[in-house]
């Protein structure tokens, strides 16, 4: 059998040129049972390397490192607290938020300030008394029949009053009627 | 913490939006809500949506004169008490009040010792007009108009 891929590697394993793959190889090389006789005073040190690249942390290193800092390993024990959990979540409404405000402020300014409604009541809070127009349009006609005659009423008793106190600037009447509602 | 600290500026500017937003209550529907449970009230109420089916009525379109004042009318509430209720000058002294305590927003145009208007205006525009009447009887009535209302609403009416 021919050996020499095997002694060309070793010498390059002497020079320190070998790369992982080809110790690999070595280390497989020496690990197989039948080792021809000249290459076995190597063995050993392909052993060595056998071993350590198989030595690995078991499973229960990282939780004795976090029992030995005071700390819990959360990925094998118990679940993250929700607010950890939600953090992606709420960066996100955040984001969403942020742009949503800055696009209202922006079309705010460029639209210019909007004009408030004239009739700012709110039409839901009418719930009707009546359930016909015809109902509805004979209480309105008598309601407004009934301000017709208060305000002429009114109106007459403070144009009277004015005529009196003109007459008599000492007497004072107690109607009272302003038209100044600015 | 930014984080929450962003969440909850957005939520108390959203909520600052929404009160700026909310919309007015008129007078009669104020008065009614303060003084239901102590005195024996009734509120009759006259939609925006009936008003306009009101509109839509023959007896309308015969009067033009009429048909333009409803039409400037978008509700109505009338609060009263039961006939020969004692609690008459009572309530009209307590809707008196209640409208100079809003002065700024309800200027009187008439007031006399058993009648009095007042008027919301907003601009040029009356929005409100508020009549409060006590009748010989004793009766308390609170008459209030909301709407694009005229300025010269209560000399149209008066003719």
């Amino acid at each position: 059998m021919d050996y020499k891929y095997i002694e060309q590697l070793l010498e390059r394993y002497w020079a320190a040129e070998t790369s992982p793959e080809e110790e690999a190889v070595l280390r497989a090389f020496f690990a197989q049972r039948d080792l021809p006789e000249a290459f076995a005073p190597y063995r050993p040190l392909f052993q060595t390397m056998q071993e350590e690249a198989q030595d690995h942390l078991d499973a229960r290193f990282d939780e004795r490192i976090m029992a030995r800092i005071g700390m819990k390993d959360e990925h094998h024990h118990g679940r993250r607290p929700i607010m950890m959990r939600l953090r992606p979540l709420m960066h996100a409404a955040a984001v969403i938020g942020v742009a949503v405000t800055i696009g209202s402020v922006v079309n705010h300014i460029a639209q210019g300030t909007p004009e408030k409604p004239l009739w700012d009541y709110n039409a839901a809070a009418y719930q009707d008394t009546y359930t016909s127009p015809e109902e509805a349009f004979e209480v309105i006609d008598n309601v407004l029949q009934d301000v017709r005659h208060t305000y002429r009423e009114a109106t007459a008793d403070a144009t009277e009053a004015d005529s009196t106190a003109a007459n008599t600037p000492a007497d004072s009447s107690r109607t009272a009627t302003t038209d100044s509602a600015e | 913490m930014k984080t929450r600290l962003l969440i909850i500026v957005l939520l108390v500017a959203s909520l600052a939006t929404t009160a700026s937003a909310q919309q007015q209550q008129d007078f009669a529907s104020r008065f009614f809500m303060l003084h239901q449970d102590q005195y024996n009230l009734t509120c009759k109420t006259v939609s925006p949506s009936m008003m306009e089916r009101v509109l839509q009525l023959p007896a309308c379109d015969n009067d033009t004169e009429r048909r333009q004042l409803l039409s400037e009318i978008r509700t109505l509430r009338i609060v009263s008490t039961p006939q020969h209720d004692s609690s008459g000058p009572a309530l009209f002294a307590l809707a008196q009040d209640l409208a100079h305590r809003n002065n700024k927003r309800y200027a009187p145009v008439l007031e006399r010792q058993d009648n009095a208007i007042y008027r919301r205006r907003r601009g040029k525009n009356t929005l409100e007009i508020v009549i409060l009447s006590l009748k010989p009887n004793g009766t308390f009535v609170l008459t209030d108009f909301t709407g694009r209302l005229g300025d010269d609403f209560l000399q149209r009416l008066s003719r």
